[in-house]
């Protein structure tokens, strides 16, 4: 490159044609065959270019640098040469107290001592193994894995029976502990020595942190296995007993009773094949590295969705056997790309059925099929190892299994769509349970769980846990709620936290105590009122009689079927009360088959809902979130829409009804209700179809608000409009007065025609329908060029009017069908919607399509989730959407129907990056706008963007901190309290002239009082009257320049105003510059006691005082 | 610069009698070049830094003491020679001024106007008074509500009185083009897009539609294919297309780095 930049300098003279041949020559340079090699690679091994170079990034990101290695090793190495010299003076008799110094013994539980003889010995061996050795360690994690073998001396014959076994594992660990704090000085370890459990509570690992600056993120992990021959590996097949009755239960027992303990052989025999199982895995993974990448990015993938962690858990051991399985099956060969590795094993994870089939890594013999055979009958999930003697997942939990599967599934799902790029989504986003789960009931009772292992658990689960009642616990309402919930969930998973107990070595072990259990409904089944049982006599009616106990009944169905059947609501029941039909349903068995009260558990789900339900609709004898008001008024508004489409004797058909409200996209906040007219009486008077107000008299109390309920009609194509602008909207006010006419004498309804719309009651409630009109627009956008021809040119009117004429009722009638697949989708927008108004964040700043745009977006492109069915679910994940600053890297692309094609998302984006300062600051694509910038082109700007985000992150870190406290909404609440910081002026309205006073958060609903009936309509009422709204409108017309308003329009009691930075500033004195000013000193400021002036003059008669805030 | 320098006069007004912050109003004769018989600068004044609030009426009670106004046009301060139009008809819609503004104040005699350019108040001047009350706020969005109410008959009435207009003139115009399209006195035709042979509509999407079509044809006529040099170059680009496209996601990658987006956790 360089010479020939020289050479071009040095032909300054020479004619420019020939300089831009040679630039040119320059710029395509012939490409090297690396090039050529990797375009290509890129093309057949990797999903895309792009997916390609974020994987290359995340991975130096993790990967541990050399020369941190190279220290992390003469560390390692220290620590291996002290641990295998280690001498420690410890005899132990039988039954005798275990003492040693500065440590307290692991213990679960208490217990006598050893009952078995034990003197310490200096370990067989000591080495590396796991993920450190394969060199797959995930930098941020930073554990190296590190095993000590016990020698064989150490252990007697039958050791392996009742627990002997890992009580001799903890003590010889924690005379390791001991050892290593004496010398923790030499070997440069960290004095705060911890202990830890990971997967398993029986087998405690030992925790040590370097102290040296450059190696703080590392720790070693210290585990204790047994030597290869101290015990015989059949001892403990899964089909034995080595938990005695007798011992256990201290009784003395039939001897005939055998009860098989298979997880505690499992947890003896994997220590004791561990090291001929890893002499494999290091082999296959040292011979490829792009076998390690793949193995790295598993992990990660793995980690963010905390499956890799805690007690049950698909581990990283497990997942790096099954890499070796795939390979020995030959699914994998060395010459794959890590992307092509990563698919394969998500393929493969989705094909395989651990669960019914069970998997093995052991060469194949006669007996292998009958040895399956008894792991089959003894575990949930089975992947047997190497040797062929254990199950590597014995303790992986059945759900977590299922977990792994379906989100492996939605993995090759997410790179099958070509569409987008799903790197973030797989490895980047971490999966809250929060976020992830529409219900999430949590246990955090110690009693509870030992009170119901206790009570309830059966024998063989009491000796294969022994006193681990935690686990238990999770085994047994796991196998309840997935027994109980069937159709009805999609998922039921358990979440463990914290996933890892730590605690330091001279401390007694913690227990865990935090257990959520987290719910996916399916929709189909989830909000059936009944569950529909067996036919009444047969033998499995009364199973299911005994499994509901008396919330069984007897029921007759239409198809002449009496069945037994379990009746959770009544079909009459609101949408809300059915959603909670699952907590109604885990409330009851917990009750009756654990006694587990309400009251010992949290439920997490709904209750965020309040702030769009509570009182306010009972206040109007109307109960549920909002949707059945809306259907109210689509039926209604069907109605409408055919007797329209109906009439006779006018000039043009009507073709189409459509509406434009947000009612129709469901998503209305409070949509209006019929009865709520009948609160106002005086101080109105009759106008011809209409009531008005009487303007002589003084207004003290403004009738509540009710919104005009939009939609426009259009008509069949005529080419007799006239072309002048003036002339077709003289028309069409001709064309509503008419329909006005017709309406009124032909079907009696209330209606009156208006320049531009038609306003018609029906059922109370009040429609403005509108004409839309292709040759209005064109007429709007008409202009004759300087060469005379005719053109059609963009203004602002035009694009107003093909904003709300046009596109909204396509987009309208998307997000309609929208609803359909997701039926949360209303409510969950309401729910958004109603946190940006409370935060002062109204329609002018943050438009309602906006809200309901990205609510689509995040339904439709959920991931890492999918979406979800309860609202309170969807409002944390929009607020975790705008809390991110990925509004402003990338576009939204709200794909409706699939419609765009890859192509041209490709563009979109191609285009959004090189203009992206010049776009306004939200982006949403839609099929029916390319440019993605139609609703967003004006507001929200940067700055308010900016405080949205700043907002969302707040409001999440309160969900966060206090859902899981009780009564948790009081203390939530307050994210929908406006903070009054923050503002230069207050304006403080009153609030019997504001016409949504009824809606505030903090409303005061006694006050009100309560309306059973819909009236009787005379005259059309007051409709879209909000003074507030009116005076909002005035502020920012006039005062734009200095100032920002922000206000609540859901019933807030007070303006917020922001004086923008360079309002108070001295400026020259000029016409142009005289705008509420005062001469100061030759100069003009601001006469800010004179503008305040003004918001109460124009304010008169709703403000009741402005206030200058003194400590913003 | 001071206000005095540019020959602004000023005076103190305030909206009510008590409770109410006075606004400095500047004020000076009215002097253009070309001069409108709506405006004469013998009569006008030219009021500035007027509240968005103010109408013609709150103008006049202003100046009561100086003498009668005959007429005030409102304008936008940042276009001060464009004044406002006043409503004909229930169609014609006014846009409100936004923000302050400006006025051109016509007195009834130049005396008035003299009076009022030596006019010094020590006090501010009251707007709203016994025989004055501006409506704002609540009552005004009421009355506004009232207004919005035309009665059905009213409406009619004149959208007939409008249509009927239109048609005259249209046919007026339909008529004076078919006299056009016959000889005139000195024998002159004058050629329309109506007749056998219309010619092209003026208008703008005809003209493109052409000079697409026009391109089209002649891209149809070079050959892609044909040179040597042409296949190399189709290569090379599909290269450098490549490239871009590469150049184009390590600008993203970076972009996403600077925003530490590959910490996984």
């Amino acid at each position: 490159m360089k010479p020939l930049q020289v050479d071009a300098e040095n032909n300054l003279d020479q004619p420019a044609k020939k300089k831009r041949k040679k630039f040119n020559h320059q710029k395509i340079a012939p490409p090297t065959a690396e090039e050529i090699n990797r375009l290509r690679e890129t093309e057949n091994v990797f999903h895309s270019n792009l997916f390609r170079m974020q994987i290359d990034e995340i991975l130096s990101e993790v990967r541990i640098k050399d020369h941190t290695r190279s220290n992390l090793t003469s560390w390692i190495e220290r620590i291996k040469n002290f641990l295998s010299n280690v001498e420690f003076d410890l005899n132990v008799s039988k039954n005798e107290a275990v003492d040693i110094p500065y440590i307290v013994m692991p213990m679960k539980s208490k217990t006598k001592g050893v009952e078995a003889k034990f003197s310490f010995m200096k370990p067989k061996s000591v080495g590396i193994f796991g993920s450190f050795n394969a060199d797959c360690v995930l930098k941020s994690i930073g554990e190296i894995d590190l095993f000590v073998e016990i020698p064989k001396q150490c252990f007697q014959k039958e050791d392996y029976l009742n627990d002997k076994y890992f009580k001799k594992r903890n003590i010889y660990l924690s005379c390791l502990a001991s050892q290593l704090l004496e010398e923790a000085d030499n070997l440069s370890v960290n004095s705060n020595l911890e202990f830890c459990i990971k997967s398993n509570v029986d087998k405690p690992l030992l925790r040590l942190k370097s102290t040296q600056e450059k190696l703080h993120k590392y720790s070693i992990i210290v585990h204790v296995i047994p030597e290869v021959e101290s015990f015989k590996e059949l001892r403990f097949n899964p089909t034995l007993n080595n938990v005695r009755h007798g011992w256990f239960f201290d009784t003395v027992t039939d001897s005939k009773l055998n009860f098989p303990t298979p997880l505690y052989n499992a947890l003896i025999c994997q220590d004791l094949v561990a090291l001929r199982n890893e002499v494999i895995r290091k082999e296959k993974f040292d011979a490829n590295s792009n076998f390690k990448d793949a193995f790295m990015l598993l992990k990660i993938w793995l980690r963010q969705r905390k499956l890799c962690e805690g007690l049950g858990s698909f581990s990283g051991y497990i997942l790096s056997m099954f890499l070796i399985y795939l390979l020995k099956k030959q699914k994998l060969n060395q010459f794959m790309s890590s992307y092509q590795i990563i698919r394969i094993v998500w393929i493969s994870l989705d094909k395989t059925d651990w669960h019914t089939e069970g998997i093995s890594l052991a060469t194949e013999n006669e007996s292998s099929s009958a040895e399956m055979q008894n792991f089959k009958s003894q575990y949930d999930v089975v992947f047997v190892d190497v040797t062929g003697a254990v199950n590597l997942a014995a303790s992986l939990a059945l759900s977590n299994y299922l977990r792994v599967k379906r989100e492996s599934k939605y993995a090759v799902q997410c790179l099958d769509n070509s569409k987008s790029n799903s790197f973030t989504a797989l490895f980047m986003t971490p999966v809250l349970p929060l976020h992830n789960y529409d219900y999430i009931f949590q246990f955090s009772k110690l009693s509870v769980f030992r009170k119901t292992v206790k009570n309830f658990a059966d024998i063989a689960t009491k000796l294969d846990f022994r006193n681990d009642y935690f686990s238990s616990f999770i085994k047994m309402i796991m196998n309840l709620l997935a027994k109980t919930l069937n159709q009805r969930a999609s998922s039921i998973d358990y979440i463990v936290e914290p996933s890892v107990l730590m605690w330091p070595v001279n401390e007694k072990m913690p227990k865990h105590e935090n257990l959520l259990i987290g719910i996916k409904v399916d929709p189909t089944h989830a909000y059936n009122i009944i569950e529909k049982g067996p036919i009444i006599h047969s033998s499995e009616a009364a199973e299911f009689r005994k499994f509901w106990d008396s919330k069984s009944e007897l029921r007759r169905f239409r198809d002449g079927t009496t069945c037994e059947t379990v009746c959770w609501a009544k079909s009459t029941d609101s949408h809300r009360k059915k959603r909670s039909i699952i907590c109604d349903i885990v409330e009851y068995i917990l009750d009756l088959k654990f006694q587990i009260k309400r009251e010992s558990y949290l439920f997490v789900g709904n209750q965020l809902e309040a702030v769009i339900f509570d009182d306010y609709n009972k206040l109007f004898n109307c109960e549920g979130t909002g949707e059945e008001a809306i259907f109210k008024i689509l039926a209604s508004f069907n109605e409408l829409s055919t007797t329209i489409r109906l009439l006779k004797d006018i000039p043009l058909e009507i073709t189409t009804v459509q509406g434009t409200s947000a009612v129709f996209r469901y998503s209305e906040l409070f949509p209006t209700l019929p009865n709520i007219h009948s609160s106002v009486k005086k101080t109105l008077s009759n106008k011809d179809t209409a009531l008005v107000f009487q303007t002589d008299s003084e207004i003290k109390l403004v009738p509540l608000y009710i919104p005009p309920i939009e939609a426009v009609i259009q008509l069949s194509v005529s080419s007799k409009w006239p072309a002048d602008l003036d002339a077709i909207r003289h028309l069409q006010a001709g064309f509503y007065t008419k329909l006005a006419s017709l309406l009124s004498s032909r079907f009696k309804m209330l209606c009156h025609p208006f320049k531009d719309h038609i306003d018609i009651l029906k059922d109370g409630y009040v429609f403005r329908i509108r004409i839309s009109n292709s040759s209005e627009i064109s007429a709007v956008k008409r202009e004759l060029a300087s060469d005379g021809t005719i053109q059609y040119c963009d203004n602002a009117e035009s694009l107003r009017l093909e904003k709300y004429m046009m596109q909204l009722p396509v987009l309208t009638s998307a997000i309609h069908g929208l609803h359909q697949q997701y039926i949360s989708f209303g409510t969950s927008c309401a729910m958004c919607k109603r946190w940006l108004r409370c935060q002062l964040l109204d329609e002018f700043y943050f438009p309602d399509v906006c809200v309901d745009l990205l609510m689509c977006y995040l339904f439709l492109n959920a991931r890492p989730y999918t979406p979800s069915h309860q609202p309170q679910t969807m409002f944390i994940r929009f607020l975790e959407l705008l809390s991110s600053p990925g509004w402003f890297l990338e576009p939204f692309i709200v794909n409706f129907n699939d419609e765009l094609t890859r192509e041209e998302i490709l563009e979109i984006d191609s285009v959004v990056s090189k203009n992206r300062d010049a776009l306004p600051a939200l982006i949403i694509v839609t099929p029916f706008d390319r440019s993605g910038s139609t609703w967003t082109s004006q507001q929200p700007s940067l700055t308010i963007m900016d405080r949205i985000t700043q907002l969302a992150k707040a409001a999440l870190q309160i969900i966060r901190s206090s859902i899981f406290e009780i009564d948790s909404f009081n203390t939530m609440k307050v994210i929908f309290r406006p903070p009054l910081k923050g503002y230069d002026i207050i304006i403080w309205l009153q609030a019997t002239t504001n016409a949504l006073r009824w809606v505030a958060v903090d409303a005061n609903l006694n006050s009100f009082h309560l309306v059973k009936n819909t009236p009787i309509f005379e005259k059309l009422p007051i409709v879209d009257f909000q003074p507030s709204k009116l005076f909002m409108e005035e502020l920012r017309k006039h005062y734009n320049e200095f100032c920002l308003f922000f206000y609540d329009f859901y019933g807030g009691d007070f303006i917020g105003v922001v004086l923008k930075p360079d309002a108070k500033s001295p400026k020259e004195f000029k016409v142009s510059n005289l705008k509420c000013g005062g001469v100061n000193k030759s100069k003009l400021t601001l006469n800010l006691d004179a503008m305040m002036d003004d918001f109460r003059t124009l304010g008169n008669g709703i403000v009741s005082r402005v206030e200058y805030n003194e400590n913003k | 610069m001071k206000a005095s320098s540019l020959g602004f006069s000023s005076l103190e007004a305030q909206f009510k009698e008590t409770g109410s912050v006075p606004h400095q109003i500047f004020y000076k004769q009215h002097k253009v070049r070309d001069e409108s018989n709506d405006r004469p600068s013998d009569l006008t004044l030219f009021v500035c830094n007027i509240p968005p609030y103010y109408n013609e009426e709150c103008m006049k009670q202003l100046f009561r003491t100086c003498g009668v106004v005959k007429s005030v046009y409102f304008a936008s301060v940042e276009s001060p020679t464009e004044i406002q139009e006043k409503p004909k008809s229930l169609f014609d819609e006014v846009e409100e001024i936004e923000g302050y503004k400006v006025a051109y104040v016509v007195f009834t005699s130049a005396n008035d106007l003299q009076k009022a350019l030596s006019w010094k108040p020590t006090k501010p001047v009251v707007i709203s008074n016994d025989e004055f009350s501006l409506m704002t706020g609540l009552k005004k969005w009421c009355q506004e509500y009232n207004d919005s109410f035309i009665l059905p008959s009213d409406l009619d009435k004149e959208i007939s009185k409008f249509m009927s207009n239109y048609d005259n003139t249209v046919k007026e115009s339909e008529i004076s083009v078919k006299q056009s399209a016959e000889p005139n006195e000195e024998g002159w035709v004058t050629v329309t897009k109506r007749g056998r042979n219309p010619g092209f509509a003026r208008k703008h999407s005809v003209k493109s539609n052409i000079m697409k079509t026009i391109q089209r044809k002649k891209r149809k006529k070079t050959l892609l294919n044909f040179y040597t040099f042409q296949i190399k170059e189709s290569k090379m680009n599909h290269l450098t297309k490549l490239r871009e496209k590469f150049e184009e996601d390590k600008k993203k990658i970076e972009a996403l780095k600077s925003k530490r987006k590959f910490k996984p956790f």
